[in-house]
């Protein structure tokens, strides 16, 4: 009995979050988490890898007086007027001063935060696990609407702003259309289970991804479903749309390629990769980049969805969306290792020296 | 390892899932109505392994008149491994189920580590493990609060492990055997703190939700006992009290009285075990009786 409860407690271990951010690109700034709930930003000019700053400092604290602790970074963070704008598992989103890395201004939310936040005319909107979407002041913080809008669940989608309308998934299976500039709702949509894929718009339909194995594509205007597709797993990536086709990775291992017009399959047969998919396809010039949860990557013909090269092997867990400049990507993988990939699926990685600390 | 996991793990996590969805997405609740199904589940190797238990209870004061009479450890393993087939007991038989029952138990750790996790990765490890059902995908993300407590984190709050404490306790206390041998109750003793403190110590460190299962489990099991005691009452006050607080004379057992007949044995010889250290019940009855003929045999040889 003894020797059962120290094996099966042995085994069983509390799940930490690890955070997947992604890298974000400033002129020859890369701002990544290079580490559980640490980030940085790193000097890519002529490869030097310098770290100008981390995240978080040791000498700044909230304003309440406790230590700094993100716990964990998943969202991507984004830059803005030299401001750099994420959420962390510890419920606080943060911005920082881009140059530096001096906290410009910190608010407290109800919860982990999971989806990244968008940056729209001087509004900062971010989702929490409160299931709350808050739209906050780019420079004070300070909240722009009567108050966040709530929805029924767990917000862990990043939110789409396009035309003065923001999109939001919600772990309550609903989809939103909000007024961005009131934060009243316009409508929304009922899906059979929760939606964690950031969704993208195309042409006026907007496209989401959700944990009922189906990828939707819904009216921008009414949210009325015109059409969906099922696959085997959850599709918790964010689609790739690229003129009248929509890619998506999916939880089965593989890779779709769509209708934009009506979700019928492009490609004689998805891809397979060797794992699930998480991270977000990226474009290489004319590459389509795949990354699979073990760090394999591929580079797909966008017509036929054959493999042109691949599969090269990172050997880590990779689950952060890949950020494409042109005919390189970096991706960030579990534990903070950078790399850069080519469109040709020559990959590096990017070396990061001390000498910013 | 993907065998385990495809016949135990899988299987018991998508059967909490369906559960969570029968009981309106209270997870809690979920895991409290599977550790009962469980328990049935289980039920008859837990009665066979009450049962043998309590038959070597029985034993004991034939066992320790064995132990003093045979100096030659050899023999003395010889002969009580006679008087125990001689009685129809097996004595791993209350092993037996209990092993028996460890895959589940395992199984079902995992599955609740699994489903608990409570972060974006360990629900994306769910996703794998979840069968493509419309029924099972529309349950996720599964609601992790139930009453004070995140199942997926700790509970820092001390209250489950108190209870889990408790629950362990009592029914550590009920599943002892009662003995006379000094060195057994020191190792009776130590356990009866040992286990519940550990239990609690485990608590605090694992997802609450093992916690609510460990504390539900316990408290079938206290209650299974209840019922499956036989016909004298159990005495509460010497149950909840530490042995040191329990009336003295009665540390050794549970029961209202004392059995009267426990001395007996120890005047009988060794070859004709007596009926009040052996197993009641007609089945047993007509096991010893077999046993005595063998004895007589013997004893004409």
């Amino acid at each position: 009995m003894l020797a059962t409860l120290f094996f099966t407690t042995a085994c069983t271990r509390i799940a930490q979050p690890e955070g997947w951010a992604g890298p974000t690109l400033a002129d020859d700034l890369l701002v990544a988490s290079i580490g559980r709930g640490e980030l940085a930003a790193v000097d890519i000019q002529d490869s030097s890898g310098e770290v100008l700053w981390r995240f978080p400092p040791k000498d700044r604290k909230h304003p309440d007086g406790s230590k700094i602790d993100p716990e964990a970074i998943y969202s991507t963070p984004l830059v803005a007027d030299n401001t750099v704008y994420f959420g962390a598992y510890d419920g606080w989103v943060y911005a920082l001063d881009l140059a530096t890395g001096d906290i410009s201004w910190q608010i407290e939310t109800g919860g982990p935060i999971i989806g990244s936040a968008v940056v729209e005319d001087g509004v900062v909107y971010v989702g929490s696990d409160d299931g709350k979407l808050y739209a906050l002041d780019a420079v004070s913080g300070q909240e722009r609407w009567d108050k966040p809008f709530q929805t029924g669940d767990a917000i862990w989608a990043t939110p789409l702003v396009a035309d003065g309308v923001v999109y939001v998934a919600s772990m309550d299976k609903k989809a939103y259309a909000l007024d961005a500039a009131s934060g009243e709702e316009k409508w929304q949509f009922k899906a059979k289970s929760g939606l964690a894929s950031t969704p993208v718009l195309a042409d006026g339909t907007l496209l989401v991804g959700g944990l009922d194995s189906r990828i939707r594509a819904l009216d921008a205007s009414s949210g009325e479903e015109k059409w969906q597709f099922k696959a085997d797993d959850w599709f918790w990536t964010q689609p790739l749309v690229l003129e009248d086709s929509v890619y998506a990775g999916c939880l089965d291992g593989k890779v779709y390629a769509l209708d934009v017009n009506n979700g019928t399959p492009k490609w004689e047969q998805p891809f397979d990769t060797e794992a699930p998919v998480r991270a977000a396809p990226v474009l290489l010039d004319d590459v389509l980049l795949i990354v699979d949860r073990k760090g394999k990557l591929f580079g797909l013909d966008l017509e036929n969805g054959q493999a042109i090269w691949g599969p090269t092997e990172l050997a880590k867990t990779v689950l952060a969306d890949p950020l494409a400049q042109e005919a390189t990507a970096y991706v960030s993988a579990q534990g903070g290792d950078l790399f850069t990939v080519d469109k040709d699926g020559r990959a590096a990685p990017v070396v990061l020296t001390e000498s910013g600390d | 390892m993907f065998l385990w996991d495809l016949v135990f793990v899988n299987p018991i996590t998508n059967a909490l899932v369906i559960l969570n969805n029968i009981v309106l997405g209270y997870f809690g609740v979920a895991i409290i109505i599977f550790t009962i199904f469980m328990r049935l589940l289980t039920m008859p190797l837990t009665l066979r392994q009450i049962r043998s238990s309590r038959a070597l209870s029985t034993l004991q004061p034939k066992i320790q008149e064995l132990q003093k009479k045979y100096k030659d450890p050899k023999r003395r393993q010889e002969e009580t491994m006679k008087f125990y087939r001689e009685a129809g007991v097996n004595p791993l038989g209350c092993l037996l189920p209990m092993l028996v029952q460890f895959p589940i138990w395992i199984a079902l750790y995992n599955a609740l580590r699994i489903t608990v996790g409570g972060t974006p990765e360990s629900i994306i490890g769910l996703s794998q493990r979840l069968y493509p059902w419309g029924y099972i995908e529309q349950a996720v993300p599964l609601e992790n609060n139930f009453l004070w407590m995140d199942l997926g984190q700790p509970d820092t709050s001390l209250i489950l492990a108190f209870i889990v404490f408790a629950s362990t306790y009592v029914q550590q206390r009920l599943a002892t055997p009662p003995t006379t041998d000094p060195r057994t109750q020191s190792t009776n003793q130590m356990m009866l703190w040992m286990m519940p403190l550990m239990f609690a110590f485990f608590t605090l460190q694992v997802p609450s939700g093992l916690g609510v299962y460990w504390a539900m489990s316990n408290i079938i099991g206290v209650v299974m006992y209840y019922f499956t005691h036989g016909p004298e009452p159990i005495n509460w006050r010497t149950v909840l009290l530490p042995p040191s607080a329990a009336p003295a004379g009665k540390q050794a057992s549970r029961r209202e009285e004392p059995p009267p007949k426990e001395k007996e044995p120890a005047e009988e010889p060794v070859e004709e075990p007596a009926e009040a250290a052996l197993p009641t019940g007609s089945k047993r009855k007509k096991r010893l009786r077999h046993g005595r003929s063998r004895g007589k045999r013997k004893d004409r040889r």
